[in-house]
């Protein structure tokens, strides 16, 4: 009887705390849409340019610096941390080598971000002399989520089965052309899927981006050493500046907005993850 | 579907040699008859050493039925014919021994002459005994029950004439007793024979219906 | 049985294993015959798949595995300093416990190793493809759903697309890994009538727990033991699987066939 009465005690509690966490997470979603939706889905704060004094300035050229910046940043880390991870989890297995690598890795990912901000800010604006730029904010934002990028990539091609690895190197692979023709086109969901995460800090970041990539510009960036704004930048330099008469409202937009893009980026991903199962990898047939 | 191919087609090889020893045996019984009616030295000794292609056909017909039964773990109807065939050579081999020791008397029949009602009766009895055996194997290659079953009926009448055979000898005092002793004993063999028959039907019918047959 | 002279494709001789400090197997020695089917049975954890494992090398792949003695190939050692293992394992091929086809199409999965060795031609994948699949017995279940992923078929059907795989690399040997003990019995079945096909062309080897298939498919049989927990395994008997399962030589042997230990 008193396991029971602790059972079902135990249950309310975890029940209770699930509840609690759901709850602070619709909270803040309604919030944040609730007072700014309206301005976020405005056609001019959406594809106008922002004003410098002026009210009724828009966004677009900090969306378009946000894009721009996950796409670098990825371009940049993704190869660094498929390399590395393949070379942990498929050649250095158990070596000391591995162990060293990942405590180094566990202590950049604990660094708050502000002190990546500097770094980059010392490296690539001023000893590089690149300026503020995307260039410099995408290397500062690489190197940020290396560790974590690193880790889930590494996680997916251990989850590869070894019967695959097996299959192939009875049939007379070298171990290289395993890695390639096998374990990474099996892995490819799962390193997808990886890369979810460090998007979504990447469109919120913003202690690291202040110092590297900047925050206002009024035209659409073009080259990645175009100083540009992402827009969490943005939101916080004028949260934190009040340049503007309806600063509030622009922040509120951005906030509602920012969250919208992380959402579609996720499910995005998600998508082409499942899709690169079902085709790519199947459907090669006879072709 | 056609599961354990390799397993059908020893059994298939099983099978086809226990008919080729059969037919031997049909063959020796039927030369016997005809060593018997004339008191022929010669195939009489043949008979005698041709045994050995019998044998070898048993040795091999077991040597492979112990081993398709310890390999292939048979069930059902494959088992039951696995151990009928393994009787039946068996079975087969013993025929073929009767009619060596028939041969072995006739040898001894050297300078004898047989009465007619002598000669009639052991031949009419010798026909009896090849036409059984052959319904036997008839039985078991056409998995026939009737044929299997008919085969007591046919005893009847070798059993009859080896009895005539006890009786009669005794009254015809002309005969020598070396001779009466000799042509009840083949008299005996081939009697034996029409048993061995007889039980080979009784193993056909177990590997038909799965039942013993008393 | 026709006696006809036996040619041997492996001979192994003396054949220790060492994982880091400890010894899996000890002083091993048989011959596998060509063009025959040699089963391997004893135990679980009597270091029959070990064993297996050492005849194309594949134990390479762990860390700290260490072998003395001979794998004979045609009588050249296969563990002689510098042998190529890659083409060790394209001429000695082997079919896994689990069916493992890759998550590609079944085409892919057959076209695999012939990609390997640079076959690009699709009127030679094509062919290299469907020949083997049909000496897998699998070609007429597959040849309209080539391009449906290896993954979806069943057990049996996947277990079959592994022994096509092996095929089209044309090895001279294939080692089979229990390959049966994941599928059920009516397409291990078919797994064995295929084996008896494949002898006409192939040497092979099964490592099985299930002694009943080693009669049933194996032409000779070695029987493996652990005699005490701890000490390495050792090959108890080999013999023609006939005298093996109806007079065994070894006790032991006797032993296990019999059910009365393992």
């Amino acid at each position: 009887m008193k396991a029971k009465r602790a059972d079902r005690i135990a249950t309310v509690v975890f029940w209770a705390l699930g509840g609690i966490t759901v709850a602070i997470l619709a909270f803040i979603i309604l919030e944040v849409l609730g007072r700014g939706l309206i301005t976020a889905l405005n056609p001019r704060f959406l594809f106008g340019k922002p004003n410098a004094m002026a009210s009724g300035g828009g966004i677009f050229p900090m969306i378009v610096s946000t894009f721009y910046l996950v796409a670098l940043t990825i371009m940049i880390s993704l190869p660094i941390a498929i390399g590395a991870a393949i070379y942990m989890a498929e050649y250095a297995r158990k070596s000391k080598v591995n162990s060293f690598i990942r405590f180094c890795l566990d202590s950049l990912a604990t660094l708050p971000s502000i002190v990546f901000g500097l770094f980059g800010l010392a490296l690539f604006v001023t000893a590089f002399r690149w300026s503020y730029c995307l260039m410099a904010g995408a290397c500062t934002l690489a190197i940020l989520n290396l560790p974590i990028l690193l880790r889930s990539t590494e996680e997916a091609i251990k989850l590869v089965p070894d019967t695959y690895r097996e299959a192939s190197m009875c049939l007379g692979a070298s171990r290289w052309t395993t890695i390639r023709q096998v374990v990474i086109p099996s892995a490819l969901p799962g390193i997808i899927t990886a890369t979810i995460l460090p998007i979504g800090r990447i469109v919120g970041e913003s202690a690291a981006i202040i110092y590297t990539v900047g925050v206002f510009i009024r035209n659409v960036p073009t080259n990645p050493f175009d100083t540009a704004a992402p827009l969490a930048g943005y939101i916080w330099a004028r949260q934190a500046e009040h340049g503007v008469p309806d600063w509030r409202a622009i922040v509120n937009g951005g906030a509602a907005l920012l969250l919208i893009m992380v959402f579609i980026i996720y499910f995005l991903a998600r998508y082409a993850g499942r899709k690169y199962q079902e085709k790519k990898l199947l459907g090669a047939g006879t072709r | 579907m056609e599961g354990r191919k390799s397993f059908h087609q020893h059994l298939e090889d099983l099978y086809l040699d226990v008919l080729r020893m059969a037919n031997i045996t049909v063959d020796i019984i039927e030369r016997t008859r005809r060593a018997f009616a004339k008191l022929d030295r010669e195939l009489a000794q043949g008979i005698i050493d041709g045994d050995d292609e019998v044998d070898d056909y048993v040795k091999k017909i077991e040597g492979n039925g112990i081993e398709l039964l310890a390999r292939q773990a048979p069930v059902a109807i494959d088992l039951r014919t696995i151990i009928v065939i393994m009787r039946l050579a068996t079975h087969l081999e013993r025929v073929a021994d009767l009619c060596v020791n028939i041969s072995k008397a006739v040898l001894n029949l050297e300078g004898y002459t047989l009465s007619p009602w002598i000669s009639e009766n052991m031949d009419e009895m010798f026909l009896g005994a090849v036409r059984m055996l052959v319904c036997a194997v008839d039985s078991f290659k056409e998995r026939d029950e009737s044929k299997a079953e008919g085969l007591s009926k046919m005893d009847d009448t070798v059993d009859r004439i080896n009895r005539s055979f006890l009786k009669g000898t005794n009254r015809d005092s002309e005969e020598e007793v070396d001779l009466v002793i000799r042509v009840v004993m083949i008299s005996r063999f081939i009697e034996r024979i029409a048993d061995h028959a007889v039980d080979i039907g009784e193993d056909v019918r177990y590997m038909i219906t799965g039942q013993f047959v008393d | 049985m026709a006696e006809e002279a036996l040619e041997n494709k492996m001979v192994i001789k003396n054949l220790s294993m060492f994982y880091g400090g400890f010894k899996a197997i000890e002083d091993v020695t048989f011959d596998v015959p060509a063009r025959r089917i040699t089963a391997l049975i004893g135990p679980s954890g009597c270091g029959k798949s070990t064993l297996v494992r050492c005849l194309n090398r594949m134990n390479d792949l762990i860390d700290g595995v260490r072998v003395e003695g001979e794998v004979n190939l045609d009588g050249e050692n296969i563990y002689q300093p510098g042998f190529d293992t890659i083409g060790l394992r394209r001429r000695v091929g082997m079919v896994f416990q689990r069916p493992n086809p890759f998550p590609k199409s079944i085409y892919e999965n057959v076209a695999y190793g012939p990609r390997l060795v640079g076959i690009k031609e699709k009127g030679k994948l094509d062919f290299i493809v469907e020949d083997s699949l049909k000496k897998a017995a699998l070609w007429n279940e597959v040849k309209n759903i080539l391009r449906d992923s290896g993954q979806n078929l069943s057990g049996g059907q996947q277990q079959r697309l592994c022994i096509a795989r092996v095929i089209a690399v044309q090895p001279e040997v294939i080692l089979f890994d229990e390959p049966c003990s994941a599928i059920d019995p009516v397409a291990t079945q078919l797994i064995e009538d295929l084996m008896a096909d494949l002898k006409e062309n192939y040497t092979m080897v099964i490592v099985t727990h299930n002694m009943q298939q080693a009669a049933r498919v194996s032409d000779f049989t070695a029987f493996m033991l652990v005699q005490e927990q701890g000490e390495p395994g050792r090959l108890i008997e080999y013999g023609d699987t006939n005298t093996i399962f109806t007079n065994p030589t070894d006790e032991r042997t006797e032993r296990y066939i019999t059910g009365r230990f393992g």
